[in-house]
């Protein structure tokens, strides 16, 4: 019951700042904004008229206040605008786009959790060994790297060099037939199709992609992990616990892990933002049909219904997950009562 | 040299002990050949200025020196076998089931993230091998025999939300749930409210009188000392420099430091560390030579910079190390 | 939301200000710290002598030898219009290490400006400013960042702008934090007991006794700035041609990499690699040396 009426709280708290959030996105967009969208739906030979018809009927001569106005009342219903590239309602290109950028990002995450916070943990249970050296290694590496440069790497090496990776375009082999639409997770929707050319073909398209975004994911991860175990293996606790005479593995890997791990649940969210602004760079590479290539063809075309869009979902989906995150940490965390 | 106590065996006997730390500035030899007795069945004080090296002896007893402190060499033999020989999976055996360890800070001493349940059921099955139920109606007893007023509810809190106190009661527990012989109190009470002290001594002094629990309490506070011990050793920059009962100690302090101690010794149940005697604990990167308090000590003569002196009898169970302690009798 | 969630950084904590003489000492105990003073020093000095080191015009093209593998007279080969990779990269240096340094100043003057001002007048002049700041932290900074340059449009001094908005919140937050503590401290409360206006209690007493987390901040900075930099301009929305800016040059060999014509993206890419890890390697050693944990 508390619990509920604190995420409640929580919850309404948002509000405001998705207010915000709408009202920076239509500033950007719409006061600042340099190129003017309506060159993106009028033929080149337009008269003059023509373009202030169009500019009429997409409301962009109204004074800007009522502009923002007419844009809230319709996000409150839903209803983002249409794309003007797409000529679809930016809800629905959205809805088109994300299961790509969702499978991709997801794979990227676990993969990186999956390493990153075990090298974390073992570099500070060995510390000063070899393998701390590498987990320092692969963390600055990790940090320093770009993601688009490293995605070209791996395409060079794995598909051009090795032939090891299928080409990188898109999400499945074209010849294949995509499998049923149940979640709009390649991957999944194969598995649960019992389609298995689909499933191989998706999954190992996937892996390049994944890498590229897993790998700078990772070092946050690792680090946060690492640091937060020092700290832990330092503490007066884990003194007190080696002279109960707990065995030194279960010290680590449950009395000390605990502690370490509770940091690195507040990293996920950040991380996640990461690669949300790393799958633009990714999708872009890979022409993997997601969000992140949807913003960039928005970007590059002043459309800015589109733009609007992509940056509040993005935006609304950071902001709850990290909602999530500060929720796991409380239930994790028996310090901070709800 | 016999510096046993009459009428008992001791539990522990500690020969030509050697903890150094090795700093980046040198090697710190804290403890430089310690010989040191635990008598069984008693309370043994073990007082002086913090960095004299007395929380490095329960640690060196308990195995437990981390970086950059490390044991070079000695001998801690407790019952019949030499800890220092046992291999880390042995030496987890002996910690929690036959030697414990309390801490100056009880809360800090429990993990945040686990309840006292958690905790103190794992060392039961660990130590104990005991089934899920055993274990769960061992804790509630131990609990009940601290002193803790509601076993069930507190089994299942966090340490925030348990108070000092009963953080160290709690620790108590766990120190004493599996039969331990010997309980090493490093500055137990030190942390807590003058209330608090009191009561947390009343349980180790119930502890002692009926379970014969024997404890080595090392402290900074003669009060204390006065209150809860039979024995008494002095500690000197990592030298016992007296040893004795505790009632011919307070009555004939034989040793210069000892009588600076008691001198400056604070009101009873005031808090901080001693000051009162002129200068400060040596630098043992660079410890002085021959009887390494003679730069602070009122009696010292020349001979006391050259010659280290060799522990001599005062009286029974009694002895100190100081070559004019007579000029002081 | 009160942690700032400015991507990859966390705001450093300063026990207390080393002296020089202990600085240096520390420095030297620090070859990662160093080695990164190094290459940073390296690379301003490549981007200032890039006219005297460059072999060619780094904005002469030449159909005759384009894609070029590296070789004596090319020593990163050439890219698409035979332009010489190595030249670019060199004046490239001047683009990046231009638009870090000046994101971060940016950043640096708005941020602390805002945070010294809510940390001073903590009421509801304060607040507003802290919400505000928040808000940008809503976003995730490359978004953001993307969000900005794209409204504005491609162009250098944009992309600057565009980053520096990143790269606000952690400098506001630092700063605010700093001023509420010396707020409170004896020398502020002399200040302004000995009727100084608030102006400059807080501007000549109050602020350059704060700089110390943001210093070391803003060695961490321009390293993060970099990528941004890059990214924009790998998907044009940051320098455009024929500047030679790192992350363009990357772009213009995506298109070839699978052609196998690598080295067009390799090299450009290196030298990020190198500079975002110079920044950051001083960074965290700076971030060591200062630790309050450190024993």
């Amino acid at each position: 019951m508390k619990l509920a009426l604190y995420i409640l709280k929580r919850l309404l708290l948002l509000l405001p700042l998705l207010f915000g959030v709408t009202l920076i996105v239509f500033v950007l967009t719409r006061v600042v904004i340099s190129g003017n969208p309506i060159d993106q739906i009028v033929p080149p030979m337009a008269t003059a008229e023509m373009r202030q018809q169009l500019a009429e009927r997409y409301g962009l001569t109204d004074p800007i206040l009522v502009q923002y106005g007419k844009y809230m009342r319709n996000l409150l219903r839903g209803d983002m605008g249409v794309s003007f590239q797409s000529g679809l309602p930016v809800t629905e290109d959205l809805r088109k786009f994300f299961p790509a950028t969702f499978e991709l990002t997801t794979y990227a995450m676990l993969l990186a959790i999956l390493v990153g916070v075990p090298l974390g943990i073992l570099s500070a249970v060995k510390r000063d060994t070899w393998i701390d050296h590498l987990s320092r290694f692969l963390s600055v590496s990790g940090v320093s790297m770009p993601v688009f440069w490293f995605s070209l790497l791996l395409i060079y090496f794995f598909f051009f060099l090795w032939q090891l990776a299928p080409a990188p375009l898109g999400r499945i082999n074209p010849r294949l037939s995509a499998p049923e639409t149940f979640t709009g997770l390649l991957t999944l929707d194969s598995l649960l199709a019992g389609n298995w050319k689909a499933l191989r073909s998706s999954v190992t398209i996937l892996i390049l992609p994944t890498l590229a975004l897993a790998y700078g994911a990772m070092a946050p991860l690792a680090r946060m992990a690492r640091s937060g175990m020092l700290e832990a293996l330092e503490s007066q606790y884990i003194v007190a616990a080696r002279a109960l005479g707990l065995p030194w593995r279960s010290i680590v890997f449950r009395y000390a892990l605990k502690n370490a791990l509770l940091p690195v649940v507040t990293m996920i969210a950040v991380v996640y933002g990461f690669l949300l602004g790393g799958s633009v760079l990714v999708e872009n590479i890979f022409a993997w049909p997601g969000l992140g290539r949807y913003a960039y063809n928005a970007i590059a075309g002043s459309d800015y219904t589109a733009i609007q869009g992509f940056v509040l979902y993005t935006t609304t989906m950071y902001v709850i997950l990290f909602l999530l995150t500060d929720l796991v940490y409380r239930f994790l965390n028996p310090r901070i009562e709800i | 040299m016999s510096d046993s106590v009459p009428g008992t065996t001791p539990l522990i006997t500690i020969r030509g002990l050697q903890t150094h730390f090795f700093t980046q500035r040198g090697v710190a030899k804290v403890l430089d050949g310690l010989n040191f007795e635990i008598a069984s069945g008693r309370v043994t004080g073990l007082v002086g200025e913090s960095g004299s090296g007395k929380s490095v002896t329960a640690f060196s007893i308990m195995r437990l020196m981390r970086a950059p402190g490390r044991i070079v060499a000695g001998k801690i033999e407790f019952q019949g076998v030499n800890l220092l020989q046992l291999t880390e999976r042995e030496m987890a055996k002996v910690r929690g089931e036959k030697i414990s360890m309390i801490f100056q800070q009880p809360r800090a001493s429990l993990n945040p993230v686990f309840t006292v349940k958690d905790t103190l059921l794992r060392v039961l099955r660990i130590h104990k091998g005991l089934s899920a139920r055993k274990a769960q109606r061992a804790a509630l007893e131990v609990l009940a025999r601290v002193g803790l007023p509601d076993p069930a509810v507190v089994l299942n809190r966090y340490p925030h939300q348990l108070s000092g106190g009963m953080c160290q009661r709690v620790m108590i527990a766990l120190a004493i749930s599996c039969g331990s012989k010997l309980l090493l109190a490093d500055e137990p009470t030190t942390a807590l409210d003058v209330t608090v002290q009191f009561q947390i001594i009343e349980l180790l002094k119930e502890l002692e009188d009926e379970t014969g629990l024997t404890q080595l309490l090392i402290t900074h506070d003669l009060g204390l000392v006065a209150e809860l011990c039979s024995e008494v050793a002095v500690m000197y920059a990592g030298e016992i420099v007296e040893q004795a009962g505790v009632h011919a100690l307070f009555d004939q302090p034989s040793h210069p430091y000892t009588r600076g101690l008691l001198q400056s010794r604070p009101k009873p149940g005031a808090r901080g560390e001693l000051q009162s005697i002129p200068g400060r604990v040596p630098d043992l990167l660079a410890p002085p030579s021959g009887c390494r308090f003679h730069p602070r000590c009122p009696l010292a003569q020349s001979r006391c910079a050259e010659e280290s002196p060799v522990p001599e009898i005062v009286g029974e169970g009694h002895w100190v190390r100081c070559h004019f302690w007579r000029d002081l009798v | 939301m009160a942690e700032p969630l400015t991507e990859g950084t966390t705001p450093v904590q300063v026990a207390n200000r080393a002296s020089g003489s202990e600085f240096w000492y520390l420095l030297r105990k620090n070859p990662v710290t160093l080695f990164g003073l190094i290459v940073v020093a390296l690379l301003i000095l490549m981007a200032l002598f890039a006219p005297l080191l460059a072999p060619y015009d780094p904005y002469a093209t030449d159909p005759r030898i384009s894609l070029q593998p590296p070789s004596q007279e090319h020593l990163f080969g050439t890219g698409i219009w035979g332009e010489d990779i190595f030249s670019r990269i060199l004046y490239g240096a001047r683009q990046d290490l231009a638009i870090a340094f000046g994101a971060v100043a940016v950043a640096l003057v708005i941020g602390c400006l805002l945070g010294a001002v809510a940390g001073y007048w903590e009421g509801f002049f304060g607040e507003a400013i802290m919400r505000v700041v928040e808000l940008l932290q809503a976003f995730p900074a490359f978004i953001l960042a993307l969000a900005i340059a794209g409204a504005l449009g491609p162009s250098f001094r944009n992309l600057i702008i565009a980053i520096a908005f990143t790269n606000v919140p952690i400098y506001a937050h630092l700063m605010r934090v700093s001023i509420l503590s010396n707020k409170r401290s004896q020398y502020a409360m002399a200040a302004i007991a000995s009727g100084n206006p608030h102006w400059r209690v807080l501007f000549r007493h109050l602020l350059p006794n704060s700089l110390g987390p943001i210093f070391i901040q803003s060695t961490l900075q321009p390293g993060y700035a970099i990528l941004t930099a890059a990214g924009l301009s790998f998907i044009g929305l940051g320098v455009r041609l024929p500047e030679p800016e790192w992350g363009l040059m990357v772009a213009m060999g995506s298109s070839r990499i699978i052609s196998g014509e690598w080295w067009v993206s390799l090299f450009p890419g290196l030298f990020i690699i190198i500079a975002v890890m110079g920044f950051n390697l001083i960074g965290d050693g700076l971030q060591d040396i200062f630790d309050p944990h450190r024993n």
